[in-house]
């Protein structure tokens, strides 16, 4: 994967044949997890989507419930907006006559969503999985069970997309 | 719009800037009901302002309504709706200029048949609509010159609020590094530093805000997957 500025606020985005097949597996799979009542998740999963506005007891008093709830239909709304952008990148992948590479040209509004939604996935992965810090820094073949050890190679290949786009952010002296 | 009103125990402002404060202050203090005094030319006049959120562009309807600083509880009211001047007739309330009204949000309490049907997106400036009700305060019942309208207008606009980002086995450090930069404008320095705070103290205080912005910020935050909240200071 390779992204590069191509005007400002323009980037290009080029896959791997390899690449793309997996990038738009993974965009298909979130698509669909976008598309779910959020009611019917798993309480992990619901309690991403719904956000908790303060860890504080007693808040609540201040007004906070308020706020909670608003914050639950702010990211309600986020997953719609992030379905529709993502529809959009899969048609143009459908109708895209040349997938190696697969080249996309995206804004940098596009761009800020599309790292985004990519680390969305990742968050949700490990959420299910219930991936530990542990595991993110243990060596793949050292994590015994399958499905855990599937998820942890997800998140990994979907960060290296997240630094290829983002290139080195923190600060070095 | 009529100019420069007073309002009972608060700074001068103009109708349009008091109509915001007024609603951010109840709004932040979770007050129901309040008393204010409104003049002719406000109750007929209209309050409208809408504000970015702090480090975005444009702000969207989520936006406006999560800030519930889109006010204009006169002009947009459907053209059915009675006039305030109607109201106070309804309710038996000699019409004057500057009457001691009481903004609640307790439907039943309003109790007015003539009044439209409340929708739960009546509910609340943070719907953006502000849809006030207005009942008259009785003789007696006028609560509320207490109310200290300043000190709601001052914990409304004070940055009493901070907001917290938790740590998280998943999100990359150069990504929440990006997500400072992006969401609060932060250089690469203090980004670095609240990421690193954030790692190895297992939280970090990111920013210290008015509580409108405070829940923007958690908003965005959470947007990109970063564990946020917000507390009061």
């Amino acid at each position: 994967m390779t992204s590069e500025a191509i005007s400002p606020g323009q980037w290009r985005l080029s896959f791997s044949e390899a690449e793309a097949d997996f990038l738009v597996a993974v965009l298909a799979r979130l698509g669909k997890h976008y598309q779910e009542d959020i009611a019917r998740m798993p309480p992990v999963l619901r309690a991403y989507w719904q956000g908790t506005i303060s860890r504080r007891q007693g808040d609540a008093p201040n007004g906070l419930k308020e706020s909670q709830e608003v914050l639950a239909e702010a990211r309600a709304e986020l997953r719609a907006e992030r379905l529709s952008l993502l529809e959009n990148w899969l048609r143009e992948y459908e109708l895209a006559e040349e997938r190696n590479p697969w080249q996309v040209e995206i804004s940098g509004a596009e761009r800020e969503e599309f790292v985004a939604m990519l680390n969305d996935r990742r968050m949700l992965l490990a959420l299910e999985s219930g991936i530990t810090e542990e595991d993110m820094e243990a060596d793949l073949s050292q994590i015994a069970h399958e499905g855990r050890r599937e998820s942890v190679w997800e998140i990994d290949r979907l960060g290296y997309f997240i630094l290829v786009m983002l290139g080195p952010q923190i600060y070095r002296p | 719009m009529s100019q420069v009103e007073s309002m009972r125990g608060a700074k001068i402002l103009t109708p349009r800037r008091r109509g915001i404060e007024v609603a951010v202050a109840l709004r932040a203090t979770g007050v129901s009901s309040s008393s204010v005094t409104l003049s002719e030319g406000e109750r007929n006049g209209c309050f409208t302002e809408t504000f970015g959120r702090a480090g975005v562009e444009g702000p969207s309807p989520t936006n406006q309504r999560a800030m519930g600083l889109k006010l204009s509880p006169f002009c947009e009211r459907p053209a059915d709706w009675p006039r305030m001047d109607q109201v106070e007739s309804v309710m038996g309330i000699p019409g004057n200029s500057n009457k001691v009204l009481r903004l609640r949000s307790d439907p039943a309490a309003s109790g007015k048949e003539n009044l439209p049907p409340r929708s739960a997106q009546d509910d609340g400036i943070l719907n953006g609509d502000a849809s006030w009700h207005f009942a008259a305060a009785k003789p007696g019942t006028e609560t509320s010159p207490d109310i200290d309208v300043e000190e709601k207008l001052k914990e409304a606009f004070s940055r009493g609020w901070s907001v917290l980002v938790w740590n998280d086995p998943v999100n990359l450090m150069d990504y929440v590094v990006y997500v400072f930069k992006t969401v609060l404008k932060m250089d690469e320095k203090d980004a670095s530093r609240h990421m690193w705070e954030v790692h190895q103290k297992g939280k970090s205080v990111v920013a210290r805000e008015t509580r409108e912005k405070s829940e923007l910020i958690v908003h965005r935050l959470r947007g990109f997957g970063l564990n946020a909240t917000m507390e009061q200071a």
